[in-house]
């Protein structure tokens, strides 16, 4: 998987994972999930770059076109032999070649069917993230609930809320202008309507929350709409 | 934000403390299906003593519904929830709404990939990005 949009967070994607299901009791499931991600960045990047980390959008942590290898041609792209620094020559201003990072989650979910039209489902999760760049590692747990309205055989309706703590344990005690432990909310409402296996959706979501530089918050709207195809 | 999350638990709370009424639940194994009748006839699970001593103690009923409100992935053996506005005690079921396998509280969704890509989309607590956030 590719994010073009963000350079920072442009990256090819791996997963392997493992999941289980028990039927508990006639209105209980519960569920299991262990999943290990390979996430190959492809363009180098300040520390903390990409959506949610705080960097203003004059110094988002770019740094690839200069220096990637996705938006140059090869002959005439030559990696710099060492982490780039600019301005203040502070590490958290320097270019770092592209992360190689293992995301290991653990995950815990609980269906509650509540009615013939009402479901719900209570979730947490654990993440752990080994980055190439030690201080963006993070160990992060997430716990959510949703609840899905089934108005009609063909239309669904669905709200959650989730909450998230992560810590960056590999932060150098001596640096400053980072928050090591980042709290994060969010809440969604979609809209579906399917025909067969596609799926025509709507969505809002907002999210506010910590970011790990600079001692900033953020809040943010999403609004979404479009057609799926599962299998 | 707020104002969605106090709706969240209103609607959780409602429906915690005032269910249908005449509707009751279910929990079964297929054995056959007639798709165009909208009839299946399945063996009641009493998941309190286990799945595996449903057989003896089978309770064979027959369950009516709308052939359009039949999950399409339906086979004899998937274990089903039933939803009945009568109770089985009146002979047979007439089911409102049959949920088929893999068809967890968010939906049809057996292989996980509907809730990837929302998560993909930020919307089910996904942070969308940034060094692997949030993508649980």
């Amino acid at each position: 998987m590719r994010d073009g949009l963000i350079e920072a967070d442009e990256r090819n994607e791996a997963m392997v994972g493992i999941g289980a299901r028990w039927i508990i009791s006639s209105r209980f499931n519960l569920g299991f999930e262990q999943t290990y991600r390979w996430l190959n960045y492809l363009n180098w990047a300040r520390p903390f770059s990409g959506k949610g980390q705080g960097r203003k959008a004059d110094k988002a942590g770019k740094g690839g076109k200069h220096f990637s290898p996705a938006v140059r041609p090869e002959r005439m792209w030559q990696p710099p032999a060492k982490p780039v620094s600019g301005n203040g020559n502070s590490p958290l201003n320097t270019l770092y070649p592209p992360r190689d990072n293992r995301l290991l989650s653990t995950a815990l979910d609980l269906d509650i069917f509540i009615s013939a039209p009402l479901a719900a489902r209570v979730y947490a999760a654990y993440g752990d993230l080994d980055a190439s760049l030690d201080m963006e590692s993070y160990r992060e747990v997430q716990a959510g609930a949703a609840l899905s309205w089934f108005p009609a055989p063909q239309w669904l309706a669905e709200v959650e809320a989730t909450g998230s703590r992560t810590e960056y344990h590999r932060v150098p005690e001596n640096m400053t202008r980072l928050r090591r432990t980042n709290y994060t909310w969010s809440a969604g409402i979609q809209v579906s309507r399917f025909w067969g296996s596609f799926e025509l959706f709507g969505a809002l979501g907002w999210k506010s929350g910590d970011a790990p530089l600079d001692y900033e918050s953020y809040c943010q709207t999403v609004i979404q709409c479009g057609l799926s195809y599962t299998f | 934000m707020r104002a969605l999350l106090y709706l969240l638990i209103f609607m959780m709370v409602n429906g915690w403390v005032s269910p249908a009424p005449a509707e009751e639940l279910y929990l079964g194994r297929v054995l056959s299906l007639d798709r165009d009748a909208g009839k299946l006839s399945v063996v009641l699970i009493d998941a309190s003593n286990g799945l595996e001593e449903e057989e003896s103690d089978a309770k064979r009923v027959e369950v009516t519904i709308h052939p359009d409100r039949l999950p399409k992935n339906l086979s004899p053996g998937s274990v089903i929830r039933i939803w009945s506005d009568r109770p089985v005690e009146a002979g047979g079921l007439n089911a409102t709404r049959v949920i088929g396998p893999g068809h967890g509280a968010r939906g049809n969704d057996p292989t996980g990939v509907r809730r990837r890509l929302g998560k993909s989309q930020s919307l089910y607590g996904g942070k969308g990005g940034g060094r692997g956030h949030g993508r649980h």
